[in-house]
């Protein structure tokens, strides 16, 4: 059985992007477009892991993080956000969220992946 | 009582070790599309001050090493080359054997094959760079690796897992699959921080441990395989040295001639004790080693329950607490002033009470972070004899109030500067035994170092009885350097405030000791940042004194309310002189816009705190021109500091703006008044500077 991915972000274009990658690579790969959304796609889920965009209508990512970390099932979940600064603030943000780790946009497919298996 | 030469072996590991880090942490730091000019002098320093240190105490294998780095790093601090991001690496990688040096020289052993062979290769990669090769095509640490025997590169490694990372799927095998990828990996795990059951809590991670990676990949492939697990210093990662690679013979026995692991470990267990051995060869009786164990056990116990050793941090957040105190004492005692209930004896006399205790318990509390004076001056003896041997001078070195206490941090950062000047004195201060009889002075030079407390500031004298410093050369090389417009002739006293700009030497030649303008700008920086003020002395042929003037603690001061415009400051009142009011017909203007005052025959500059600062106006300016001054004094400099009102003096607990802000321009810190209020504390050295016809110490 393989691995679910859950990927959020509300850019169309990157959702396609991400999935297309992680379909690839043998994932499967649910998406969301806000965080709203994403509770809702991860209700009764098993995921393995979920990929965040941090700045999104109704949800923010960091808001996501959270909410996931406080249900039982997504307690100890990798958890990997998107962000576009590089700088510290939105890496230490995320962290005390409880995300996992991060990925720096823009990024290729293959440091994608890079990130993805050394949280997976 | 510890052998004194092994005190100052420690003293200069301790140092070198700190300046490694200092250069590391700048180069990691640096911003290669805006380099700070700072942090380039910061580079060159740091490479001055081991060389000289290195060559001091005896590693002339050191000092040779870094003589190179800091003679390459000369051009680069000039801005005459720039810094690339080939470079940066190649000075990181510089870092690393300044390091690999260390470790051998703690060990009495010459620096490893692999080292020295990196090390030549790097010397000829940055003499490439200096003879304008600007990016040779091999990256850097290949052509490194390549010249190193395949086995032995790699690195020691120190992770402690930080506390949330189950809560934040943090999946640790991962790491070490990902530095499997990299080489072989060692694992020892360290389960001294697991907590006992009763106070575990399975969702916090307690686990660390130390490994041996062996690796040809560049350092930051292995920093980023922790890099969602890095918090503060949680990771440490040092090259692995050979003998690190060596095998405890258990191992040794366990892997190649098959002795099962449980026999090694009961063999361990069974290793015999010095007394046991001694009973039984019969060298000795085991009343003897029983007495003997028994002393040494009493000689624990004691040295044990004469001192506790706390980390400093308990101490500092102590200090803190104290000085949130001290301002809640303030607060309450200016609202019991202004309240019905100030007649109310019995609370006046439990405030002056309360007002007393919190003195006590404060001074109690920065007792404890004080030490002798004497743990710097220690290292001087050794210093001064070695340096008048290597310069052929004769000298004597006078050391007086060793047991003059200071806080332990001005401690640890008085070093760096009284090394400067201990080694200007044996270096420039002090003449030649022919020099000195020709000119009718005992033949051999003193040095003396003083330490007193003297108003509320330990005064901290380096003194020499050698030639002085020549005001007339001074001005010359200011002139030349474009420190000084040609024509102004400034006070003596001013004059030698200039030896203390970056770049400023008078040394003709360059020696091994001292002598390239760095060291004198490390000075006033060094003891400007705790605080303190630097005076000197001088008579040309008489010899010299600099007066390091520091206050008793970093974390309060005397102040000065005053209010400028609508905000308030505080002047530190160590720095102030006297204030007084004026006319306005009493200020004059000379060279069309800057002010001067006429005070008891001597013009002084004006400076408007208004305008320097930007407060904008005040509501309650003098209409007639009358204007509040006050006279600061600061390096032989003075001003007078436009005003609008005395607000009056007050203890305030000192807190550092640079942790929230970039450093501002004129402002030293921030404080909280009795009242609440928050009110800035303003750097008078460094508006002095604003309003001068210098240029500013630090661009």
């Amino acid at each position: 059985m393989g691995k679910t991915i859950l990927t959020v972000d509300d850019s169309s274009t990157m959702r396609q992007m991400i999935g297309f990658t992680l379909k690839e690579a043998g994932f499967e790969v649910l998406e969301a477009g806000d965080g709203l959304e994403a509770l809702e796609r991860a209700r009764g889920q098993k995921l393995s892991l979920v990929i965040t965009d941090v700045n999104m209508p109704r949800m923010d990512g960091i808001t996501l993080v959270q909410r996931l970390r406080a249900q039982p099932e997504f307690r100890f979940t990798p958890i990997l956000v998107l962000t576009t600064e590089s700088g510290l603030d939105m890496k230490q943000k995320g962290k005390e969220a409880g995300a996992t780790g991060w990925i720096v946009k823009p990024f290729s497919p293959e440091k994608l992946l890079d990130v993805v298996n050394k949280v997976l | 009582m510890p052998d004194p030469m092994e005190q100052f072996r420690n003293a200069f590991f301790e140092e070198a070790v700190e300046l490694t880090d200092r250069m590391e942490a700048t180069l990691l730091a640096m911003d290669l599309q805006a380099v700070e000019p700072e942090d380039l002098h910061t580079l060159f320093r740091a490479a001055h001050s081991l060389k000289g240190n290195a060559g001091t105490f005896g590693f002339p294998a050191i000092a040779s090493f870094t003589h190179q780095l800091e003679s390459f790093l000369e051009p680069v601090r000039q801005g005459q080359r720039p810094l690339t991001p080939g470079l940066v690496e190649l000075l990181l990688q510089a870092v690393d054997l300044i390091r690999s040096h260390l470790h051998a020289a703690r060990h009495d052993e010459s620096l490893s094959a692999r080292d020295q062979a990196a090390q030549a290769l790097l010397l000829g990669r940055l003499e490439a760079e200096a003879d304008g090769a600007l990016e040779l095509p091999a990256p850097p640490r290949e052509a490194v690796q390549a010249a190193l025997p395949a086995s032995g590169a790699g690195f020691r490694i120190r992770f402690e897992a930080p506390g949330d990372a189950f809560r934040r799927g943090v999946n640790l095998e991962r790491l070490f699959r990902d530095l499997g990828r990299l080489g072989p990996v060692q694992a020892w795990p360290d389960l001294e921080r697991i907590p006992d059951l009763d106070h575990l809590d399975p969702e916090d991670c307690h686990l660390a441990w130390d490994l041996h990676l062996v690796t040809g990949a560049p350092r930051a492939d292995v920093a980023e395989v922790f890099e969602f697990v890095v918090e503060g210093d949680n990771l440490q990662i040092s090259p692995l040295t050979p003998e690190d690679q060596v095998p405890p013979l258990g191992e040794i026995l366990e892997h190649d001639e098959g002795i099962p692991p449980a026999d090694v470990r009961d063999a361990l267990a069974h290793q015999k004790h010095l007394g046991e051995i001694l009973v039984e060869t019969g060298k000795a009786r085991p009343e003897a080693v029983a007495r003997a164990l028994d002393q040494q056990q009493k000689r624990r116990n004691q040295a044990e329950a004469a001192t506790i050793r706390v980390a400093t941090e308990k101490v500092d957040r102590l200090v803190n607490l104290v000085g949130e105190l001290v301002i809640t004492q303030a607060m309450l005692a200016q609202a019991a002033q202004t309240s019905r209930e100030a007649g109310d004896e019995r609370l006046a006399s439990a405030l002056l009470q309360l007002d007393r205790q919190t003195r006590e318990l404060q001074e109690r509390v920065m007792g404890i972070r004080m030490v002798p004076v004497e743990m710097v001056f220690s290292r001087f003896p050794r210093m001064v004899h070695e340096l008048g041997k290597q310069m052929g001078k004769e000298l004597d070195l006078v050391l007086e109030g060793q047991a003059t206490e200071l806080d332990k941090t001005f401690i640890e950062m008085l070093v760096d500067p009284m090394t400067h000047l201990v080694r200007n004195a044996v270096d420039h201060g002090i003449e030649t035994r022919e020099e000195r009889i020709a000119a009718g002075k005992a033949p051999k030079g003193t040095i003396a170092l003083r330490a007193f407390s003297r108003g509320g500031n330990i005064h901290i004298e380096v003194k020499d009885d050698g030639r002085g410093l020549d005001p007339e050369r001074i001005l010359r090389k200011a002139v030349e350097r474009g420190l000084l417009q040609p024509g102004i002739r400034p006070s003596d006293e001013e004059l030698f405030g200039l030896i203390f700009e970056p770049g400023f030497s008078t040394a003709e030649r360059i020696s091994d000791v001292s002598g390239r303008g760095v060291g004198m700008d490390v000075v006033r920086q060094n003891i400007r940042s705790l605080g303190g003020r630097i005076e000197i002395a001088s008579r040309l042929g008489g010899g010299s004194t600099f007066s390091l003037i520091l206050p008793l603690t970093l974390a309060i001061l005397d102040g000065l309310i005053v209010r400028v415009g609508p905000e308030t400051f505080v002047f530190p009142l160590a720095s102030v002189l006297e204030s007084f009011q004026c006319r306005g017909d009493e200020i004059h203007t000379v060279k069309g816009d800057r002010e001067v005052i006429s005070l008891r025959g001597d013009f002084i500059p004006v400076v408007r705190l208004q305008r320097v600062l930007e407060t904008g106006s005040a509501e309650g300016s003098a209409p007639d021109g009358r204007a509040l001054m006050v006279l600061v004094e600061s390096e032989g400099r003075r001003a007078a500091m436009a005003v609008d009102e005395l607000l009056g003096q007050q203890q305030v607990v000192i807190k550092s703006l640079e942790a929230h802000y970039r450093r501002v321009e004129g402002i030293s810190g921030a404080t909280i008044l009795g009242d609440g209020r928050v009110a800035l504390i303003l750097d008078v050295p460094g508006l002095l500077r604003f309003d001068h016809g210098l240029a500013p110490a630090t661009p």
